[in-house]
């Protein structure tokens, strides 16, 4: 129900927001989210690797992880990648035309994509969290690798859609379990892999099957992997506890709010989006930003903007891990 | 190799052909002695050429080259707005579009989620520049071109500031020039202005926007991993080129308005 | 600052508070349980009584056309829906949002089947009600109402395609201002004597029978404008009076309360607005507390139980 606020009703909304102490529609504290509502796993979609669902008030997104062996040889991949998409319930944007929705849907998954793909050429010595996942994600170096399909959907949008899109991602993330793989060996029959090894001694057979590959389409060694027993029981995803969350923060002169309902998000329409990755020890980093919406801000006030950004991340983090713990561990 | 699809409105290449293999090349590096491969400090942008009225046709059109980064930038404005819908404000629309041959890589002719991400960029650092509430029931079309693309980020930036640069040109009224300065950041410091390559090294990129006329900040946009303390000074770098990239834009505004004027007295 | 929960979230399962309907209205028959149809049901075996809105016949037997409650009236038998759009009435009082402004009229959404009509000549224009319409006020009509703006009005008379026609001929209707709107299911709203209500905690609510409520700051009764004062810049003005922290925070106290009440389809009158106000005040809840679903089901408990 995207209805067009009245003049009065916006002005009520900000002067409410700006007076002391701030007050909100509904009596939340400026900083305060919506109740979270987080289900995992099977209640959600038993047939993925790993999903989740996240309610905030009247946004809704529900999000799904499957995995797929990649062959690495007839790609452009290197190694183990994330491929996102998300698409929009037509439930949720009921105002707006078929265009309208595609905008949304391809803003939405540009974000999300962005986020996710490292940089390939870094030069830089600092791992990210998608170096760390990719770990977990080869099966055979080089040659075959999984390849993630994060999918989301949003099913109905009551505001603040950025952040419930990514927790939904984390906690898909979370407890997705990737497939025990075992890497086997056809060509000698007498020497089968070892359990549990995955890399094999192949400088020969690279090169091998780099000229086979230039000179007919596709010459795949026999090297090959198999499930293993249990396959389903699965590891999770190294790294998962860096992947990235977003904060919105809607923005007005003096005093900045979270979780905007959709009626807010018309009287305050300046938004800041960060994502936020956390590493082990605690330290931020930023994994994007993004300023949306009429308005201009000074200098200082946006830089103490980033670092109150962080502190919301942190306890974003730290109660929604707690959740998912007791939920899956 | 990918099969290209067979297109009857165009002249098709075989259909099975493969990319010539070339030997691996070192390398070259891309700081040597503080200096960039194009001589560059780390904290130099790429010398700005910036030109209003290539396209004569438009209200008010801008040309800018930074480095290899050529782009066009065309406005049509106030036009009349094309639905029906009443609004008291007017409305922006920015539409970038890249030349199929501006990258490595050939484009689509098609537009495609790309263009529209950068459309958005450049949408949002101009938004807050323009007085909307005094062309009620217009709109105002920037169409933008890139002809040669080195840098994704550093295409948004000197878009927004050709953006910036046509408006006014057309005579649009607003609160101040916008520009636009994109950083990347690597393990040997912040580089301004990178090109492709450099980009493609790096950890991460950042891009600000601003109004420096009201000193203000109108985009902000990051991409890949950046800690809080270097994101503050990637900030701080591009906002402390922002009055240099002022001076350069009034500074080609106010060349064209002379020529304008010395066409008219003459 | 984050609290969880990991229930769905969807209506409780035992919405058993369907008490939209005053028994008394209907007259039953033994035989004619007070029982909920669903589309299709055979309701009654006999071609003897009339059927009236909700039923069709089927062959010999009249079946419901609707999932609702069954009313019978004499010889007339009809289904009443859980739950539909708002069917309007003459003389209700509607709050309604504009969407469109066309030439000489206004189209409104009041949560019904089509968008209302607010004919330009339906309004009172500023210096008087007897004023008369003039040319410019055709050219002008942006600024009376435009997109976006609330107002309060009554339903007048319907056009031959069933939308309503509203008026604010009354110095009580015209633009909403100081407060803000929550949405209900319109069964929840009964048919009062009265729908501009004023709460004992100084807030006022207008209940619109579509289901729009409205709440906002209370307007003392000799503040009201009277006939000769009627000036357009305070009528149509956008511009909000200066509300302090107290009115504000019992703004959203009965925001909460409407909103629970709706989750849990409790019939909303003022005279259950305040008994849920005092509840509230007398167990010393927080703003916030009554976005809680214990709390809110205590609320509901206490309101059913206490006070019925």
């Amino acid at each position: 129900m995207a209805t067009i606020l009245s003049k009065a009703e916006k002005s009520y909304i900000v002067t409410s927001l700006t007076s002391s102490p701030p007050l909100r529609q509904d009596g939340r504290a400026p900083h305060d989210y919506r109740i979270i509502s987080v289900i995992t796993g099977d209640e959600v979609a038993p047939l993925a690797n790993g999903s989740a669902k996240i309610r905030v008030g009247g946004t809704e997104v529900v999000s799904a992880v499957r995995l797929e062996v990649e062959d690495l040889t007839s790609t452009d991949a290197h190694k183990g990648r994330i491929r996102c998409n998300v698409t929009c319930s037509p439930a949720a944007y009921p105002h707006l035309n078929g265009n309208q929705q595609d905008d949304i849907q391809s803003d939405l998954t540009s974000i999300l994509q962005a986020t996710f793909t490292s940089n390939d050429g870094s030069t830089s010595t600092t791992p990210t969290f998608l170096h760390q996942m990719s770990e977990t994600l080869t099966i055979l170096p080089g040659r075959k690798a999984w390849l993630l399909n994060l999918d989301a959907v949003v099913l109905s949008d009551g505001g603040n859609v950025y952040d419930v899109l990514f927790m939904a991602c984390r906690a898909a993330l979370w407890n997705t379990r990737v497939p025990k793989t075992r890497a086997v060996e056809y060509r000698d029959p007498t020497q089968k892999g070892v359990a549990g090894e995955k890399t094999i001694n192949n400088d020969v057979e690279m090169t091998d099957l780099w000229k086979s590959s230039v000179q007919t389409k596709k010459a795949t060694k026999a090297a090959d992997f198999e499930l293993e027993d249990y396959w389903d029981h699965g590891e999770p995803l190294a790294g998962r506890a860096r992947c990235p969350i977003a904060i919105t923060l809607n923005l007005l002169p003096t005093v900045h709010i979270l979780d905007a309902t959709r009626t807010e998000e018309q009287a305050v329409p300046l938004k800041l989006v960060i994502i936020y990755s956390f590493s082990q020890d605690g330290d931020a980093c930023f994994a994007g930003m993004r300023m949306l919406g009429p308005g201009d801000l000074p200098l200082e006030y946006l830089k103490g903007l980033l670092g109150e950004g962080e502190k919301y991340a942190k306890n974003l983090i730290l109660s929604l891990d707690s959740q998912l713990k007791t939920q899956w561990s | 190799m990918a099969q290209p699809s067979f297109d009857r409105r165009r002249v098709n290449g075989p259909e099975e052909s493969f990319p010539p293999i070339f030997p691996d090349l070192p390398a070259e590096p891309l700081v040597t002695n503080g200096k960039r491969r194009d001589g560059r400090a780390l904290n130099d942008v790429r010398p700005i050429f910036l030109q209003t009225g290539l396209i004569s046709q438009a209200n008010g059109s801008a040309y800018i080259e930074t480095g290899n980064t050529k782009i066009a930038c065309a406005v049509y404005a106030p036009r009349q707005l094309k639905n029906a819908q009443y609004s008291d404000v007017g409305r922006l629309n920015v539409e970038v579009k890249f030349a199929p041959f501006s990258s490595k890589i050939r484009r689509a002719h098609l537009r495609d989620v790309e263009d529209r991400s950068i459309g958005q960029l450049v949408y949002q650092s101009l938004l807050p520049a323009v007085q909307l509430h005094l062309f009620p029931k217009s709109s105002i079309d920037v169409f933008i071109t890139i002809i040669e693309n080195d840098g994704l980020e550093s295409c948004v930036a000197s878009a927004s500031m050709a953006a910036s640069t046509a408006l006014a040109d057309a005579g649009i009224e607003m609160l101040g020039m916008v520009v636009s300065c994109c950083s990347a950041i690597n393990d040997d410091g912040i580089w301004l202005d990178p090109d492709t390559a450099e980009v493609k090294a790096s950890r991460g990129t950042l891009l600000l926007a601003g109004l420096p006329a009201l000193g203000t900040i109108t985009n902000l946009w990051q991409a890949g991993q950046i800690t809080s303390l270097d994101a503050l000074r990637c900030i701080d770098a591009c906002h402390e080129r922002f009055k240099d990239l002022h001076d350069v834009v009034i500074d080609a505004l106010m060349q064209s308005n002379r020529a304008k004027q010395a066409q008219a007295l003459s | 600052m984050f609290r969880f929960t990991s229930s769905t979230g969807k209506a409780r399962s035992n919405p058993v508070y369907v008490q939209g309907f005053d028994n008394k209205d209907m007259d039953w028959d033994a035989e004619t349980n007070a029982g909920i149809t669903a589309p299709g049901e055979t309701i009654v075996s006999s071609l003897e009584f009339m059927r009236g809105h909700g039923t069709f016949p089927d062959g010999d037997e009249v079946a419901a056309t609707v999932a609702g409650t069954l009313q019978r009236v004499n010889k007339l038998i009809s289904v009443k829906p859980i739950r539909s759009r708002y069917t309007p009435e003459i003389g209700d009082l509607v709050v309604a949002r504009i969407v469109e402004v066309q030439p000489r009229r206004w189209k409104v959404d009041a949560n019904g089947r089509q968008d209302a009509v607010l004919m330009l000549s339906s309004v009172n224009l500023p210096g008087g009600i007897q004023r008369r319409k003039l040319e410019s006020d055709e050219l002008q009509m942006r600024t009376f109402f435009e997109e976006g703006d609330l107002l309060v009005a009554e339903v007048q008379a319907f056009f031959a395609d069933g939308a309503m026609s509203l008026h604010t001929r009354s110095l009580r209707y015209g633009k909403l201002r100081n407060g803000q709107m929550i949405t209900v299911p319109p069964i929840l709203i009964k048919r009062l004597k009265s729908h501009f209500c004023a709460l004992t905690c100084g807030v006022d609510v207008i209940l619109g029978i579509n289901g729009y409520i409205w709440v906002s700051k209370h307007v003392k009764e000799n503040q009201q404008v009277g006939e000769e004062g009627f000036d357009a810049e305070s009528v149509y003005s956008n511009k909000n009076d200066y509300i302090d922290a107290t009115t504000r925070m019992a703004i959203v106290r009965v925001s909460n309360i409407i909103k629970i009440m709706a989750r849990y389809y409790y019939p909303i009158s003022d005279i259950v607005l305040n008994q849920a106000y005092d509840w509230i005040v007398e167990n010393d809840y927080e703003l916030k507390d009554l976005l809680n679903e214990d709390i809110g089901e205590a609320l509901i408990a206490a309101m059913s139980t206490t006070y019925q």
